[in-house]
């Protein structure tokens, strides 16, 4: 069930405090249960046999948003995140997840989205002022929270590159990537989901997948191996910048505002990119930069997890959101900037006042 | 009163609990009382690692207001429930153990900084921040409470207090008890109290030092005031290695006898010397190594570092300059972390004890010696981290790299060492504890410790919590 290293981690972890005073989940509700410690402490009865899963500890399992917080924060670099993702997949296996994640999971199988919304409504919002080019060797890979939820952000990106001439398509069965039935322990129902979009993508002949959703950009690149070879995954910052860099998009009109860049788990702790939101922002007349004090790979998280921690935990999404807000507060900024459809829209649930939540490819559209 | 699960008497406890803090902040899930079984003790840690059966408490609650801890006070004394407050957990005496079962009181919702005096350099916080949050925010305000330890990110205000914590700066700020300024703190039937505004006065005696170091037995202190001081302008650290741990002493003490005043002050027996060395500096060296550190106004600094410098060069020495000890207050927490922290399978405790000058050194050898004629499967190492102008404390160590495999056998084995090296420092004017507490571990010691002066504190446990609610069974005091 454990891999050794994931053994190791328990062992090391569940009688550890170091982390605990960054713990997301764990700083946000008080609760032992919720730290890397708490989870240590359960997995190791769980490891050694002194114990069953019961629906206590099951859901305990379900209460990380996998962060990765712990893991950037520790000196020693165990990574509770993979551990916890295990217990996951044996929950699964042994059929006691919750039901909210059975759900999910049937949601996506029938509908090819999350929310179990119709798969022919998938792209209803999404508009190409000019048709896509059915050569084009760019194919922009738009996700579900996206297409479904904000769609604007996935205007703003089609306007991006249109207006820098690149000739890109969109997937017309387009579908989930599966990451968050990864995220819920699904180990195999993904990798057919996986196996499925990455041969539509594979059909397509494209060069470069890009993508305005992180997790859906972690689950190109690390959950979809040896599907996609020889395709360029970039998310949606990296592409805009490199444009940028490139000469072939230059914002034109001022922004003035002082905007705060928030790094999202998936592109930052998960796959160490932090430069390209702000390359976009820097480009931008009129923008001033105003950092976190808590940035980078110790920025605050929002429970990305593929949307699937504040689907399973609502109420606790808004607390890691006011959370975020009040952080983002602090540095005086009149605009969050995030990268991650889930953040924008968990942070929008939680109503916050006094700051404006955009997209970082809204902003730049709108300047373009 | 026994809660068996399934009762009703639960349920309508838990509702009562309930009416106070709100359903969502009471628990019963076993993930929690997993959880909250378990602390920095070692034998709580076999116990967990070995399958025992670990004591857990019925009900965890979260209060977020020091009238809602009133409220769970009274509830707790109606039906005669044990109480027992959890901070951060991080200790490493057994005192947040709910071993009578009954409720847990985790005091991490009450985390509000309340008020940051600029004019007077005091902050009023609630007791159940954790203490780097703190730090983090007086830091952003250009003020540091100066309370480092190494438990910083894991322990809470309110569990500083409870034990007499201390970090790496007291030498020069003091430990918490050096820190507080007054308290809020509710008595066991529930009544809230404020001590004075201030901690020097000749109005009575001084109630804070009551509750410091009362380990949640005569209630819970919900709120405190602290000192704080500006970061300072100037840190710098120097290192110097001596023959032995003598020349080390002689140093250390003489630099305190002057009255200098470092903020920083470690001095490490020559076993630890070896392991620290190595890891710090990356060679092999013998000898007794002694790193020292002054912060404030710069021109201060220079001063009293030159006057330490000649104390140290007056010594036999070797000179290590300043890099050892600005690598090591940079990574000073890194140590803290299972990669390089003792551990299970291993057995491990520390004997950290205070006492003068005339005695300290008496004390390292005597546990020294026990160590190392009753028990050959240990090893004993130690330095001095905190000192004072009359003497200083030792962290001794034993470690034994391979615990008993049965748990009976490894406790009886453990509370041995422990007996025996405290006895021995004792015997030569050392005492149980420095900066960690009494807790489960050390309770039973307490009155070969205070002698009749122990029955003082017995009264006033009974005086003030006759039915003994609170952390029942911790500190020596009668168990339930």
């Amino acid at each position: 069930m454990f891999t050794e290293s994931q053994a190791g981690t328990i062992d090391a972890c569940r009688f550890c405090f170091m982390c605990r005073h960054v713990c997301t989940l764990g700083v946000t509700t008080g609760n032992e249960s919720d730290t890397p410690r708490g989870k240590g402490l359960i997995l190791s009865r769980i490891l050694q046999q002194y114990t069953g899963w019961n629906a206590d500890l099951v859901e305990s399992m379900y209460r990380c948003c996998l962060c990765g917080m712990c893991h950037a924060w520790c000196v020693g670099g165990y990574d509770m995140p993979s551990a916890v993702l295990a217990a996951r997949r044996d929950i699964v296996e042994k059929g006691l997840e919750p039901a909210a994640a059975r759900q999910m999971r049937s949601n996506i199988e029938k509908t090819g989205n999350p929310f179990g919304l119709p798969a022919g409504d998938r792209f209803a919002r999404v508009t190409c002022p000019r048709p896509p080019k059915k050569d084009a060797s760019v194919v922009y890979y738009v996700g579900c929270d996206t297409a479904y939820h904000q769609p604007e952000i996935a205007n703003a990106f089609i306007a991006v590159l249109q207006r820098a001439g690149v000739d890109f398509k969109l997937l017309p069965e387009e579908t989930s990537t599966g990451k968050p039935l990864t995220v819920l322990g699904y180990a195999d129902a993904a990798r057919q989901i996986a196996e499925k979009l990455a041969e539509s993508i594979r059909k397509t002949g494209c060069t470069v997948l890009v993508t305005t959703c992180p997790a859906s950009y972690d689950a190109f690149l690390k959950d979809y191996s040896g599907l996609l070879d020889g395709i360029e995954i970039l998310h949606a910052t990296e592409y805009a910048a490199r444009l940028i860099k490139e000469g072939r998009l230059k914002p034109s009109k001022a922004y003035p505002a002082a905007i705060t860049p928030h790094d999202s788990d998936f592109l930052g702790r998960y796959n160490g990119i932090y430069d390209p939101i702000r390359g976009i922002l820097q480009s931008i007349q009129g923008v001033e930069v105003r950092e976190m004090s808590w940035t980078r790979d110790k920025a605050h998280s929002c429970g990305e997890s593929a949307g699937v921690f504040s689907t399973l935990h609502p109420e606790l999404g808004l607390m890691l959101a006011a959370r975020l807000v009040d952080e983002a507060k602090h540095t005086g900024a009149c605009v969050l900037a995030t990268t991650c459809p889930v953040t924008k829209r968990t942070l929008a649930a939680a109503k916050p006042d006094g700051i404006e939540v955009r997209d970082v490819i809204e902003i730049l559209a709108e300047t373009l | 009163m026994p809660l068996r699960a399934g009762s009703y008497m639960r349920e309508m406890v838990f509702s009562e609990l309930a009416d106070v803090v709100g359903v969502d902040n009471v628990s019963t899930r076993e993930a929690d009382r997993i959880a909250y079984s378990c602390d920095y003790y070692w034998v709580s840690e076999l116990w967990a690692d070995r399958g025992c059966d670990s004591p857990t408490a019925d009900f965890i609650v979260h209060p977020s207001t020091t009238e809602q801890v009133s409220r769970l006070c009274k509830i707790a004394n109606h039906y005669k429930l044990p109480l027992t407050v959890w901070g951060g957990g991080s200790g490493s005496q057994g005192g947040a153990l709910p071993i009578h079962g009954g409720i847990i009181l985790d005091t991490k919702k009450l985390n509000r900084i309340l008020e940051i005096d600029r004019t007077a350099l005091t902050v009023t916080a609630e007791t159940g921040i954790i203490m780097q949050h703190l730090q983090w925010a007086l830091e952003k305000e250009g003020f540091s409470t100066m309370h480092e330890p190494a438990s910083i990110g894991c322990a809470t205000l309110g569990g500083f207090i409870a034990h007499r914590g201390t970090g790496v700066l007291s030498t020069k700020y003091g430990k918490i008890e050096d820190m507080v300024m007054s308290m809020q703190v509710v008595l066991p039937d529930g009544t809230i109290i404020d001590t004075l505004p201030v901690p020097r006065h000749a109005s009575g005696p001084d109630l804070n030092q009551l509750f410091l170091g009362s380990e949640g037995t005569l209630g819970v202190v919900t709120r405190a005031k602290l000192k704080i001081h500006p970061l300072p302008e100037e840190r710098r650290f120097h290192a110097f290695l001596f023959p032995d741990l003598h020349a080390g002493m002689e140093a250390g003490r003489q630099i305190m006898t002057r009255r200098l005043r470092p903020s920083v002050m470690r001095l490490y027996d020559q076993a630890e010397t070896r392991r620290l060395i190595q890891r710090v500096l990356g060679i092999q060296k013998d000898g007794s190594y002694l790193v020292f550190g002054f912060d404030g106004d710069k021109d201060m600094v220079n001063l009293e570092m030159e006057k330490a410098l000649a104390i140290c060069r007056a010594q036999p020495h070797e000179d290590l300059g300043r890099e050892p000890g600005e690598s090591w207050w940079n990574h000073r927490y890194d140590f803290f972390f299972p990669n390089h922290m003792f551990r299970l399978p291993q057995a491990f405790g520390t004997l950290d004890t205070v006492a003068t000058f005339s005695n300290i050194k008496n004390v390292y050898w005597a546990m020294k010696r026990v160590v190392e004629e009753h028990f050959p499967e240990a090893r004993y190492i130690g330095h001095f981290s905190h000192w004072y102008e009359w003497g200083c404390m030792l962290y001794a160590r034993f470690i034994i790299e391979q615990a008993p495999s049965d748990p009976h056998e490894a406790v009886v084995l453990y509370n041995r060492i422990w007996d025996m090296c405290l006895r021995a420092a004792m015997k030569e004017g050392g005492v149980l504890n420095e900066h960690h507490g009494i807790g489960l571990k050390l309770g039973r010691l307490m009155p070969e410790l205070h002698g009749p002066a122990f029955t003082v504190m017995e009264k006033i446990k009974n005086a003030l919590d006759p039915n003994n609610i609170m952390n029942p069974g911790k500190m020596g005091f009668e168990d339930r």
